[in-house]
């Protein structure tokens, strides 16, 4: 074999080894039956995760889902109210759409206004915009102590008892092994802690760490008929109830009940924290608080909140925030009749925050403490001010395909793909007969080469990328055909099989180069000013157009030279 | 298998013919452009509402009409779509100038209730990116006494109405310039519960809606011209890198022949111009430009080769020698679309008819105009180095 010829073997077995590798996750997530599937996810949800993000993505048109383009209407505002705007509003959005179930919502900004949401997957568009649209509210709540939730919690364990009876345990996860009798767990299912010390002076709140004392082991727990609430919790911690991430679910059907509405007071509500906690025993869990509705402070009043750095401890941050007047007074009476208890901060229905009171603040102005990271204070001090965001969200842009139409789509799509594929091929082969299977092979190889570049990029396929797809097998033939009829032109000419591949080979090269070149330009300059689908569609037209000249350039040349270097080819088949 | 052995068919000494055909398509594209104002542009570009229903049963076209009408949207268009169960509601360019005057209205005389106020004229002014304005509605006011204006201005806001400037244009009169407030999307919305209300013994499914406010409709209306000029741009220079200017302009009339050809031709037809028809016709451009430069290529070639023939001659050798290629990556490009076309869906459909078009008028235009052109800019420069000396 030829120098020549073994580099051209070596770069094609590494591109096509190289592209079946980052198609592997999309083959076999195809070829598992939904079934399958959807235990993979229970079962290793971490691999399931990996395998769907390695996989090649189906845009919005061929998943279903909802594309929206909001933009931020500041014209009702000072400019003191305008800074950071978009930031605020971009929180407000991101704390609602994990409120809508949907797998893998993508929210990012574009340009100075604007904020594009998509929702793949989601059915109840109505729902979705109006809660995109609703006015942020924040408020600052009083969090009930221990002892009225161990209230709260026996009045649950007996409204409940018998109601819901094996439809809880369905919803606990399948792990079970891990989980603790019933007796054993009776013994761990309340267990006060100690008020930690109150040592910070000043007007400040400190938000306690959770993780740094005696947080009980956390076991994933089965539910116990006799105790049907009480049961599925890990521990107390402080004021609030820790749940581990197996039982949040049940946790919070037996709360949205219909019994279990009615044994919660009027006067409270149980809210979760929105993130998730490592528990120090392994596992995650989160935190369930019990909070006030009739004792808090609205934070539309909220002026202004920003990181600062501590005086006290100069390498940690705290965040400095300030009330208008009426603000000002209700925290001064809020904060002076609850010293020393929890508050939760109070997002759209989601605890962000939980700050202990230390003392009466009585100007409205006060700081925030809790060793914070710079990335956790900008998150905070942003979530504070959201709450004060009277800017409109207004939908410039919706885009909704129902999931049937979205099938469809891939369905025709496909179809179409295909059987232009087939007849492509049967029509090189007839015209071409030898040579034209080795340019449908080539076909084949740019086509494995693009799907490859397209999981490989994570780019989504969208219906026009189909399209481009399509385009690119018709228009991928172009460089063998080229290659073809100047081969053709020179075994007229009298040539030998060998220089007449050289010499078609050459005198094509040019051309290939300059019409693929141009065709690439508006590919490319498509790419740059189009949106959603028409991206999609030069994706996969500019990854066609390469991978053609690549796959008749190189890989069906080496075909050529591997069929031909023997010499004992007299006639070429073309 | 070969479809054309050596062929040596006259393409350049058709081309006054040639040229006439093209002139008299494009001509009559034109005037249908003409007569219909502009091209039918989508509501991609124009801003508006569109909502793909599918019913269990087919209903009657004129109920549906009589259901869009009532909630206020007379110039909706409804059209049967795919099968005879589905239907497309478009309703394009939605004004909400009544919404804004009636809010500025309620906000004036909440925080101003002794001026006496008067609503005079609302103007829907279309967003001008040429000067940074980003569009809305102009609301002018008349009032007995016009109050401080600076307090007026946090009264207004206060009270529920954003605007983006006033400006006080006499004694009593003052111009509000407020903002957009994406009704499209709240039409869609209202527009959906109407037709649930109103067909209620049906299966309702809504495959697709979308909707797009004024200010992206023209945003897009801007980046697709840049898109097009920015790639003509990037083409001449390619071409006049690599051949000659000459071919470069020859390469470029062939493509806005092809571009009009097709644009006129969806005139015609009445099919409307969305934002995927305008990738199709980048695509076109692409490809078109593929078809002429292997042509090009060729003549570049000969040049070298053939120095006794006649240019005229030389570039007619050309295109018969490149003439085989070019037919038969016409006919597999046109394979794949006309399945695209056929079986591609509905979504996709005017998508894959610009493709159709094109790829034939670009197959015409490497061949009958593209190459002769060059001829003719040959000709009329030696004929006019002659004169001169």
């Amino acid at each position: 074999m030829s120098k020549s010829l073994r580099y051209k073997v070596i770069i094609v077995v590494v591109v096509l080894l190289g592209s079946l590798w980052f198609l592997y996750p999309t083959f076999r997530l195809a070829m598992m039956e939904p079934e399958e599937r959807q235990a993979m996810a229970v079962e290793y949800p971490e691999d399931y995760d990996k395998l769907e993000k390695k996989a090649i993505k189906k845009g919005l048109d061929l998943s279903g889902g909802m594309h929206i383009v909001l933009e931020v209407d500041d014209s009702k505002l000072s400019d003191e109210e305008k800074v950071d705007v978009v930031d605020r509003a971009l929180q407000v959005i991101r704390n609602r759409v994990d409120q809508f179930g949907v797998s893998e919502p993508n929210i990012k900004r574009e340009g100075s206004k604007r904020i594009i949401i998509q929702l793949p997957g989601l059915q109840d568009e109505a729902r979705a915009r109006r809660l995109l649209g609703q006015t942020a509210m924040l408020e600052w709540r009083l969090v009930r102590q221990q002892g009225e939730v161990v209230e709260v919690i026996r009045r649950l364990d007996e409204v409940l008892k018998g109601e819901l009876g094996d439809s809880i345990n369905d919803v606990i996860a399948a792990d079970q092994t891990a989980s603790i009798s019933a007796e054993e767990s009776d013994a761990l299912a309340i267990q006060p802690l100690d008020m930690p010390d109150s040592s910070v002076t000043g007007d400040s709140l400190p938000v306690p760490l959770p993780g740094d004392d005696a947080l009980a082991q956390i076991p994933v727990r089965m539910m116990d008929p006799d105790k049907p609430f009480s049961s599925m919790l890990t521990t107390f911690y402080r004021d609030w109830l820790v749940v581990s991430e197996a039982n949040v679910a049940g946790v919070r059907k037996m709360l949205a009940s219909p019994e279990g509405r009615k044994a919660i007071p009027d006067d409270s509500d149980f809210l979760w924290l929105d993130e998730v906690m490592d528990l120090p025993e392994g596992g995650t869990g989160r935190f369930l608080f019990l909070v006030a509705n009739d004792e808090k402070v609205s934070g539309k009043n909220l002026q202004n909140a920003t990181p600062a750095s501590d005086p006290n401890n100069p390498s940690s941050l705290l965040i400095r925030f300030q009330f208008n007047r009426a603000g000002g007074r209700e925290l001064a009476r809020f904060t002076g009749k609850n010293l020393n208890r929890f508050t939760a901060i109070v997002l759209d229905g989601k605890i962000k925050s939980y700050p202990v009171i230390r003392s009466k603040i009585p100007d409205g102005r006060g700081v925030i403490e809790g060793s914070f990271t710079d990335e956790d204070a900008r998150d905070l001090s942003v979530v504070l001010r959201a709450g004060a965001l009277p800017a409109d969200l207004i939908p410039v842009e919706e885009r909704t395909v129902g999931p049937s139409l979205g099938a469809d789509s891939i369905q025709m799509g496909s179809r179409a793909a295909l059987m232009g594929l087939v007849l492509v091929i049967l029509f090189m082969i007839v015209y071409y007969k030898l040579s034209g299977v080795i340019a449908s092979l080539a076909l084949i190889f740019n086509l494995t080469i693009l799907f490859g570049m397209l999981a490989y990029l994570g780019a989504a396929l969208t219906l026009p990328g189909i399209a481009g797809i399509i385009l690119t097998i018709g228009m991928a033939i172009d460089a063998n055909v080229l290659i073809f009829e100047r081969i053709r032109e020179e075994i007229r000419k009298g040539k030998t099989v060998r220089s007449a591949i050289d010499a078609g080979y050459d005198k094509a090269f040019t051309t290939i180069l300059d019409a693929n070149l141009t065709t690439l330009i508006t590919a490319i300059v498509l790419w740059q000013f189009g949106t959603g689908p028409i991206k999609g569609f030069a994706t996969t037209l500019s990854i066609g157009i390469l991978g053609s000249m690549f796959a008749a350039l190189v890989f069906s040349r080496m075909l050529f030279d591997l069929w031909t270097r023997s010499g004992k080819v007299k006639k070429l088949s073309i | 298998m070969q479809f054309f052995g050596e062929t040596h068919i006259s393409f350049v000494a058709f081309r006054n013919k040639a040229f006439i055909i093209s002139a008299v398509v494009i001509l009559a594209g034109l005037l249908s452009l003409m007569i219909k104002g502009g091209p039918n542009l989508s509501i991609d570009f124009e801003g508006g509402t569109l909502i793909q229903i599918k019913f269990d049963e087919p209903v009657p076209v004129a109920d549906l009409r009589a259901v869009v009408e009532n909630a206020g949207y007379e110039n909706g268009e409804i059209q049967g779509y795919g099968n005879s169960t589905e239907y497309l509601i478009t309703i394009e360019k939605i004004s909400e100038a009544k919404e804004a005057g009636e809010n500025l209205m309620e906000s004036l005389v909440a925080a101003a209730p002794d001026a006496g106020w008067t609503l005079v004229s609302v103007k829907d002014m279309a967003p001008n990116y040429a000067k940074s304005f980003e569009g809305g509605n102009l609301v002018i006011v008349e009032a007995a006494a016009i109050p401080d204006l600076e307090e007026l201005k946090v009264g207004v806001r206060e009270n529920g109405t954003g605007f983006v400037e006033v400006t006080q244009e006499s004694d009593n009169r003052l111009a509000f310039s407020l903002p957009y407030s994406g009704i499209e999307s709240q039409a869609a919305e209202l527009l959906k519960a109407e037709i649930s209300k109103s067909f209620p013994e049906r299966e309702i499914e809504i495959r697709r809606t979308e909707t797009v406010g004024p200010k992206i409709g023209a945003e897009l209306k801007n980046r697709m011209w840049a898109a097009i000029i920015i790639s003509m741009f990037g083409i001449l220079i390619y071409i006049s890198w690599r051949f000659e200017f000459k071919f470069a302009i020859g390469a470029i009339l062939a493509l806005v022949h092809d571009v009009l050809i097709t644009l006129g031709i969806f005139s015609l037809m009445g099919r409307e111009i969305s934002l995927v028809v305008i990738a199709a016709f980048l695509t076109i451009v692409g490809y078109s430009l593929n078809d002429t430069i292997v042509v090009f290529d060729r003549i570049r070639e000969n040049f070298s080769l053939r120095r006794r023939e006649s240019y005229e001659n030389m570039v007619n050798i050309s295109i018969n020698e490149s003439l085989s290629r070019t037919v038969i990556t016409s006919l597999t490009t046109l394979i794949v679309i006309l399945f695209l076309y056929l079986y591609g869906g509905e979504v996709i459909h005017d998508f894959a008819f610009a493709l159709l078009v094109g790829v034939i008028v670009g197959t015409y235009s490497s061949i009958f105009v593209a190459s002769p052109m060059l001829v003719e800019w040959h000709n009329r420069i030696t004929s006019r180095v002659k004169a001169k000396s």
